[in-house]
């Protein structure tokens, strides 16, 4: 194996959102970074290069915002890094970001696998994956809590209610990976520093051959609002087996307890 | 003027935070009573990429300096986990420093490979009984031997990690007055004629403060820690850059109760309301917040003068100063605002309150920081006392 490309997506850091009484979503001049289970994409992949000698390179695509992504994406390991850059990309729905992505991984090309998180931190639509390996024409392994390179074919473990199944599939192909597949490593200092030389590329739409018509969203958001459950704030007085037994009973009422 | 970090300070303190509520938040409560240097710290340090700053990669080390505007955000994160962890941390930082500029190659071949890694643990030993910070008064006497070796003898105390592997000690070697006679050694603790005693602190104890006594070491010369009497400027170079960083640490330890706090102000109800609707809570707040914001920045100031090879000892000391006491405060206030919960066990705002007192001395008191602060600023005449002069004779 050649290259490997990790897909990320710079979304807003969840812990400057906040909902206020009304249900509004609140963001104040909000940070931004890489998208959690896209962390560890970049680690599954990061690790699957190390081991193969093979390249890893990082792909986003997005608004002007996301070229700040150039460096916390690039210290966690990649090699490289592409950045398909557009205003109209602000709020792409999967459709949108998967067409660019796929046209990104051709360009970019000599990648047999191509590794996303298993849903983004903000919409968490889950479509990216499947919709680039839809576009690429390559096999697709989801929610993959390991990875595991062999020769020209390439196995997961996923982990679900029922048990764990093993899936195999010959490269060229894509994988999703979910947040338990791996714990991203802590950049040292030296690839903090270093992260700013590696090679990072811009492109916009037009020179991946993207038309402006196919550069619409096919979904609206009409609004985003936050939900803010209320407390039911029940007290049980008493005290003893009595009080034990009615914070039993309260639980199971609620299908806390079985 | 830029108040922002640069996009690698950010990144830096960005997973600095999430590592450390990973590896050090956890277990800080179960830690605290912890007696000696802790070094169950070291291998989180070390996965955090906090090790081996300033010792060559050969030595496993990270081969690179600490900047220092990093070194402030590694304090300040490190303090809003555990100060243990920030101490222990720092002290890598300045002994490999220390022994990397003014160490024999034979003591870096020696002891580098161990220290780098956490595999040994290198303290300091200034202080003396009855001397407090005044460093010039060093009473602990090295007499140089026919063999080049010294015998050195006194007594060391306050000392944080006396239980570590090795020491650097602040030795007077000749006759010169105050800090001009001090030398620096390299003293292991295993050598013969060394012992020592822990005290039973009320906070900072998984760094093990404690007295070290020498009696009769016999140092060889390998281990003079560069010129002769040129002892007392590293010493100061070290406060330089520990007195904003223990600001920051204490600062760090005062956001995390806060933070505590005005959740639990928006939660906890009396008297029919939230107490985060009083004024007599959220203005104390927002007064200890800009306090310790303001401190925030006295620091990395600091830092950074610090970083541009500017003198900065008036604004390290008056970070020392004003943000020790700032965090102090407000762990204080937020003790109070958490009302008899903040007394007990299950919150930690009495353990960090605990440990940032320990600051109101360590690495130059309050009092030492605002004596330096004001010479600097309004001139000797502030002085306590009269400078020593260095006299021509050399010491033999």
């Amino acid at each position: 194996m050649e290259k490997i490309i990790v897909c990320y997506k710079w979304v807003v850091d969840e812990n400057d959102i906040s909902v206020d009484y009304d249900g509004n979503i609140k963001m104040r001049e909000p940070s931004y970074k890489v998208s959690l289970y896209d962390r560890n994409a970049i680690e599954a992949g990061t690790q699957l290069a190390e081991k193969c000698g093979a390249q890893c390179v990082a792909l986003t695509a997005g608004d002007a915002k996301s070229e700040k992504s150039r460096k916390e994406a690039l210290c966690a390991g990649p090699s490289e890094g592409f950045a398909v850059i557009d205003d109209a990309l602000e709020s792409a729905d999967s459709l949108l970001t998967a067409t660019i992505l796929s046209a990104a991984i051709s360009k970019i090309g000599d990648a047999q696998l191509v590794i996303c998180g298993e849903g983004s931190g903000d919409v968490y639509a889950q479509q990216v994956g499947p919709r680039i390996a839809a576009a690429l024409g390559w096999p697709l392994l989801t929610y993959a809590t390991s990875i595991e390179v062999d020769g020209e074919k390439l196995r997961i473990k996923r982990d679900g209610s029922e048990g764990t199944e093993l899936l195999e599939a010959v490269l060229p192909l894509v994988v999703t990976v979910a947040g338990d597949c791996n714990t991203p490593r802590m950049p040292g200092l030296k690839d903090v520093m270093g992260a700013g030389k590696k090679p990072f590329t811009i492109w916009s739409p037009s020179e991946l051959n993207c038309s402006a018509e196919e550069l619409v969203n096919g979904l609206a958001t009409m609004e985003i609002i936050g939900n803010r459950p209320d407390r039911k704030n029940i007290v049980i007085k008493g005290s003893g087996k009595e009080a034990a037994d009615e914070v039993i009973r309260g639980l199971i009422s609620e299908g806390v307890l079985g | 003027m830029d108040f922002d970090f640069t996009d690698e300070e950010l990144l830096f303190q960005k997973h600095l935070r999430e590592g450390v509520e990973r590896l050090i938040a956890p277990g800080f409560k179960e830690r605290w009573h912890y007696d000696g240097l802790n070094r169950d710290l070291l291998p989180p340090l070390k996965e955090l990429g906090l090790l081996g700053f300033a010792w060559p990669e050969e030595y496993g080390g990270q081969g690179v300096i600490l900047p220092d505007i990093m070194h402030g955000i590694a304090f300040l994160e490190l303090g809003r986990a555990d100060c243990s962890s920030s101490i222990i941390f720092g002290a890598t930082v300045e002994c490999a420093e220390v022994l990397m500029e003014l160490g024999t190659k034979e003591l870096q071949d020696e002891w580098g490979p161990r220290l780098a890694t956490g595999e040994a643990y290198c303290g300091y030993c200034f202080v003396e009984p009855g001397m407090g910070t005044d460093l010039g008064n060093i009473q602990t006497r090295g007499e140089l031997q026919e063999d080049g070796s010294w015998i050195i003898s006194g007594d060391k105390a306050s000392v944080s990690f006396c239980t570590s592997d090795a020491f650097i000690v602040a030795v007077r070697t000749g006759d010169q007055p105050g800090a001009y006679g001090v030398s620096l050694f390299f003293v292991p603790a295993d050598l013969e004629g060394v012992s020592v005693s822990i005290y039973e602190d009320f906070g900072m104890k998984e760094i093990g403060r404690g007295g070290v006594a020498l009696r009769n070491d016999r140092v060889p010369a390998k281990y003079l820690l560069g010129e002769r009497e040129g002892g007392f400027k590293p010493i100061m170079h070290i406060f330089d850059a520990g007195r904003p960083a223990l600001a920051l640490m204490c600062i760090g330890a005062a956001e995390t109760v806060m933070e505590q706090c005005v959740e639990y102000c928006k939660q906890r109800e009396v008297f029919g309301q939230k107490l985060s609707k009083y004024e007599a809570i959220s203005f104390g707040l927002i007064e200890h917040k800009t306090k310790l914001d303001l401190a925030k920045m006295m620091a990395f100031k600091a830092f950074w003068l610090r970083s541009q090879k500017k003198w900065n000892a008036k604004e390290a000391g008056q970070a020392k100063f004003y943000g020790c006491e700032a965090a102090f405060e407000s762990i204080w206030f937020c003790t109070r605002a958490f009302g008899h919960l903040g007394y007990t066990s299950e919150y930690d705002a009495l353990y960090r309150l605990a440990d940032v007192m320990g600051f109101a001395w360590g690495d130059g008191s309050w009092e030492v920081c605002k004596m330096v602060a004001a010479r600097d600023e309004f001139g000797e005449e502030y002085l306590p006392y009269t400078r020593r002069k260095r006299t021509d004779a050399v010491s033999k």
